[in-house]
């Protein structure tokens, strides 16, 4: 079904509509999946399978787009659906590896994150791509952390460039409960990603780092938002990333302080490394503020590598290329922190490199 | 019998639901110079902060009293105004404010007269003088960007400027170096007289090196266990807190 | 010095400002907006063909143009019960002596020709839709430097050069108010400054506002040559009344190669005021545009002076500050357009919000293709003084050149507990030590104004903060 998407990533409070940042509007085939044969994820134990019906949907919100998350809700092939039981600190991820191509053009994966107090899980997510063929991907994950819960989600894309990705995380923190989110989007034509953090607990704190590679003609559309409601909640939102070719990227950060989220501390960054002329780099760190007794700040830096540090490199030997994918390498490193295992930080790092390699 | 200058009874602090002392007592004539010594942790610092009235405490029991009025639950300012002053462990940056009209506007508050601004800034000057601290601190925002070193010295050129009956001095020589130091116990030194009383909060003896002392005590496990006279000092130097211990009498 | 007068809290008042004038105005337009009250207003002003037709195409795109999608609600605003156009029985004077007694009083008590006495090149002073007075020391005026009324430079020597340049900066067509100040614009200041010659002294234009229910619309052009230089100081303010006023001026800057222009505002519209305003700069060439800006009054603002960086090496600084009192909703902020080569810009915004007062920064920093080598620093600071205000920052950078730098720092919270501790431990009062603190963060931006001014706006602070905290 063809359809209009609207307000794809709306930034929490508009400004002017020049700038191009209020939100995307874009048309596309929504496609009706097909089922795949992707298997439940192995669990291990203490953590169970549950249904979606644990959720209430009405207490999530969608950064991306309601409309596209309730179309990934009707339409999902795929997904895992998983429940850690209180108490249980399971260390051991749940991963589940979807690989797109032409015999699996469409994934639409539902993911469903329940934590039980005082439960701690984690969900490793990779997207890639089997061959050049279009594909599509659209997913969406759901997170109850209960009091004092610990939930680490990472997601991973390293999807060819003629395939469109959408990706959604949505999560409701309770007292003393931690969520983290990191997404490392290495690839794809277009990437929308949204997340928002619910911190409704006392205590409740979120994390949501984020690292991008734009090159080519590359769609980067991101929009994270914390919304602060318990007292003493942490947020912190962090993203870095290196921008070639023609690549245009956005990224939202909203830190969103409700009046009574009194102590609540919400601090953003943003580190964005230049590699071309031709990219687009746009910015829109919101701090929205109705409590006085809060900390919120954003930081934010652009450029290009500094040429002294790449002078100091070349002067060691290493051509300019090496230097700008040492230098983007050094980057995700902090993202990549998540990834459970070292076979996993190797494989992202050599599918990075073997990106820049084609840019550089 | 003229009253105490400061006399602490039972005194209970807490923060939040931690308690940090339980029961302390302490009595400061008018003319005496008393040093509180204590480990890392021990107290000290909150006893500094409850006798000012800190925000951040919570006097759950007990009473503080200033020659004879109860002023336990009295505002910072007020207590400033009947003549305590404390020197800050770590000065607070006020962004904007300039150290010298702070110090006027602080000194107008304190003896209820803004004073003019030609004597005013003649007498602040002839102070920075003496403690060797650069006229040009004068228009510097209040701690902003100043060394640990600089804060001291702004702290004891409060302690000048507003002269306060009695001075309660945190630690005001940690972090710095000889000379600074030196400074410091001479700045002491030039505002103790025979009507005033000091209450210095420190756990090493250099600061107090120079500086004539009538008691020492030692707060420990929430209250002061041991009281004495100046030798403590040495001997808590010599072998630390272990080596007095042995005189905890109660 | 600033903060040293918040040490005397003088007895202060809104009083000042809150004077309504009883002088009854010589002419007004009927509320509302037609072509017959468009038609009507340039009669009245004599405009030349030009400015007819400009008029009513204004009126035209005012009538085709939505309101803003963002941005703070402007329902209580009903142009039909606006009067576009109040001109004062008053003809416009060079000497204060010849104003009448009613108006008269009024700038005197705003301080206005003592300020022109003891510190200012040139004044104007507007009164509702008219300028009253208009002056320039005679040896400014030697230098070739040009200031004058609106109307006047609309008819005379420099009539082209006023065509030339009008609403180009920002068209009617860039949004509601601006078309709605096409159409009716009157009253505003035309500077012209000429190649070489540095304004030592700041030229002042006063906005008053007198009559209930009207709209003010003045038009602000200053033209700087080459290698020039001059400090512009903008004051307004309007007695309270219980209707909506509105305030939609225009101010477009022109500064040329190497020149440098300073624009001072000082706003304290009442807080009936529906402040529309919009200010542009276009610089050429290694030179400079500094914006210092103070936003106290108003109803509802939306204020974002606009630098264009046009020129390789042209710089602009934003110095603004915020305060946002019970009932008022200030969306203020800057915009950017890096354009030339080696362009440079620093933003410093604060804002406070207290008794339930909202305040939005909004920035928008473009960087274009070509503009190598271009710096940017932006700092916002924002201090909320109790929890039914609000504050947020709504900034957006957009890069697209790979040789930029760019620092961004935002920091929002309130006054730390541990400051007021220190203060009071030291005598001061609660209020003092919030009233210092408050004072000390508007420093950066009252140390940029000249002495009374910055007086004006440290008694401003001294007076939120003591008005309402006790």
């Amino acid at each position: 079904m063809a359809t209009t998407l609207r307000n794809i990533n709306a930034l929490a409070m508009p400004t002017w509509r020049r700038l191009g940042v209020n939100g995307a509007a874009i048309e596309l085939e929504l496609p009706t999946p097909e089922p795949i044969n992707a298997p439940h994820p192995t669990l291990p134990s203490g953590i169970i399978r549950t249904h979606e019906s644990v959720l209430r949907c009405a207490e999530f919100k969608s950064a991306l787009s309601g409309e596209l998350a309730a179309y990934i809700r009707v339409h999902a092939n795929a997904g895992a659906r998983i429940r850690s039981k209180r108490g249980e600190i399971v260390a051991e991820p749940v991963t589940s590896s979807y690989t797109l191509g032409a015999d699996s053009p469409v994934v639409v994966d539902s993911n469903v994150i329940f934590a039980e107090a005082h439960s701690s899980v984690t969900l490793v997510l990779f997207y890639d791509s089997a061959d050049d063929s279009a594909a599509f991907h659209a997913g969406m994950t759901r997170v109850i952390a209960e009091n004092c819960a610990d939930v680490h989600v990472v997601e991973v894309q390293t999807l060819n460039t003629a395939t469109r990705h959408f990706t959604d995380f949505s999560a409701v923190i309770a007292n003393g409960a931690s969520v983290s989110l990191t997404r490392i989007e290495l690839g794809a034509s277009e990437v929308y990603a949204g997340s928002h953090m619910k911190l409704e607990g006392d205590k409740a704190e979120s994390r949501a780092h984020t690292f991008y590679f734009g090159d080519g003609a590359r769609k980067l559309d991101f929009n994270y938002v914390a919304r602060h409601l318990g007292q003493h909640s942490v947020s912190t939102q962090d993203a870095a990333g290196a921008l070639f070719g023609r690549c245009d990227k956005i990224f939202r950060g909203t830190i969103d302080f409700v009046r009574g989220a009194s102590g609540s501390v919400g601090a953003e960054s943003e580190n964005t490394l230049l590699f071309s002329k031709s990219a687009r780099n746009r910015s829109a760190p919101l701090i929205l503020c109705g409590e006085e007794n809060v900390e919120g700040s954003h930081a934010a830096s652009v450029g290009k590598p500094d040429a002294a540090k790449l002078y100091y490199m070349q002067s060691r030997g290493l051509s300019e290329g090496d230097a700008k994918r040492m230098l983007t390498l050094a980057m995700m490193e902090t993202a990549l922190k998540a990834l459970p295992d070292e076979d996993m930080r190797e494989k992202v790092r050599a599918a990075l490199a073997a990106r820049i390699t084609d840019n550089a | 019998m003229t009253k105490p200058l400061l006399d602490v009874r039972n005194l209970h602090v807490n923060v939040g639901e931690k308690l940090i002392l339980r029961g302390l007592n302490l009595t400061v004539n008018a003319g005496e110079t008393h040093v509180i010594m204590g480990q890392n942790g021990s107290g000290k610092s909150t006893l500094a902060a409850a006798i000012m009235g800190s925000p951040m405490f919570d006097v759950s029991d007990g009473t503080v009293e200033f020659l004879g009025e109860d002023i336990t639950r009295l505002s910072p300012d007020k207590r400033a105004k009947l003549g305590v002053f404390l020197s800050f462990q770590n000065p607070e940056e006020i962004p904007g404010v300039t150290v010298e009209n702070f110090l006027r506007a602080a000194v107008g508050a304190v003896t209820g007269e803004t004073p003019r601004l030609f004597k005013f800034q003649k007498e602040l000057f002839a102070k920075m003088d003496e403690l060797g601290l650069d006229r040009v601190y004068a228009s510097r925002e209040l701690n902003v960007g100043f060394s640990g070193g600089e804060k001291k010295k702004t702290e004891i050129l409060q302690l000048l400027m507003l002269n306060p009956k009695l001075a309660i001095l945190d630690e005001a020589d940690s972090g710095l170096d000889v000379d600074a130091v030196r400074v410091v116990s001479d700045g002491i030194n030039k505002y103790r007289n025979a009507d005033n009383a000091m209450l210095i909060i420190t756990h090493n003896q250099r600061l107090v090196d120079d500086i004539k002392v009538d008691y020492v005590h030692v707060l420990d496990d929430k209250h002061i266990t041991l009281t004495g006279g100046a030798e403590l000092i040495s001997r808590i130097a010599d072998g630390g807190f272990a080596a007095v211990h042995g005189d905890i009498t109660e | 010095m600033s903060a040293r007068e918040l040490t005397e809290y003088e007895e202060y008042s809104r009083e000042v400002y809150d004077r309504k004038g009883t002088d009854a105005p010589k002419f007004q337009v009927k509320s509302g907006l037609t072509p017959e009250i468009i038609s009507t207003i340039s009669d009245e002003k004599r405009d030349p063909d030009w400015m007819r037709a400009f008029r009513l195409q204004s009126l035209e795109i005012y009538e085709r143009t939505a309101l803003p999608t963002w941005g703070y609600p402007l329902d209580g605003l009903d142009m039909a019960n606006i009067v576009t156009y109040v001109r004062p029985d008053a003809r416009q004077s060079h000497d204060w002596d010849t104003v009448p007694d009613e108006i008269k009083n009024t700038f005197e008590a705003l301080g206005i020709p003592e300020a022109e006495r003891t510190g200012l090149a040139g004044v104007g002073a507007q009164y509702d839709s008219e300028v009253v007075y208009h002056s320039i020391k005679q040896e400014v005026a030697d230098l070739g430097v040009v200031y004058t009324d609106m109307d006047s430079a609309l008819r005379g020597e420099y009539a082209e050069m006023v065509r030339e340049h009008f609403m180009k900066l920002l068209p009617a067509t860039e949004h509601k108010f601006l078309a709605l100040h096409g159409a009716v614009w009157s009253g505003g200041s035309f500077v012209y400054v000429p190649d070489g010659v540095a304004v030592d002294i700041p030229l002042q234009s006063y906005f008053r506002f007198n009559a209930a229910g009207a709209g003010q619309f003045e038009h602000t052009l200053i033209i700087l040559g080459k290698n020039a230089s001059l400090h512009f100081i903008e004051g307004c303010s309007a007695p309270k009344y219980n209707v909506a006023n509105l305030h939609a001026g225009c101010v477009e800057l022109y500064v040329g190669e190497g020149s440098r222009l300073r624009y001072s505002t000082i706003e304290n519209w009442s807080r009936n005021m529906y402040n529309l305003n919009s200010k542009r700069a276009t610089v050429e060439r290694g030179g400079t545009i500094e914006w210092v800006s103070g936003s106290f009054g108003s109803h509802t603002s939306f204020l974002y002076p606009m630098s264009i960086l046009r020129g390789d090496d042209a710089r602009c600084e934003y110095t603004g500050i915020t305060f946002a009192g019970a009932g008022q909703e200030l969306d203020t902020g800057t915009q950017v357009a890096h354009i030339g080569r080696n362009t440079s810009s620093r933003i410093s915004a604060k804002s406070i919000s207290k008794n339930g007062g909202k305040s939005t920064f909004r920035g928008g920093i473009t960087v274009s293709e070509n503009a190598e080598g271009s710096r940017i620093s932006v700092s916002c600071d924002s201090l909320m003084l109790d929890s039914e205000s609000r504050s947020d920052t709504v900034p957006v950078i957009d890069v697209r050149c790979d040789d930029t730098d760019i620092g961004y720092e935002a920091k929002i919270g309130r006054i730390s507990e541990q400051s007021i501790y220190y203060l009071m431990s030291r005598g001061l009062s609660e209020n003092d030590a919030k009233g210092m603190i408050v004072g000390g963060f508007a420093e950066p931006i009252s140390k940029e104004l000249p002495l009374e001014y910055a007086v004006e706006m440290n008694r401003l602070i001294s007076l939120e903060i003591t008005g309402g905290v006790s």
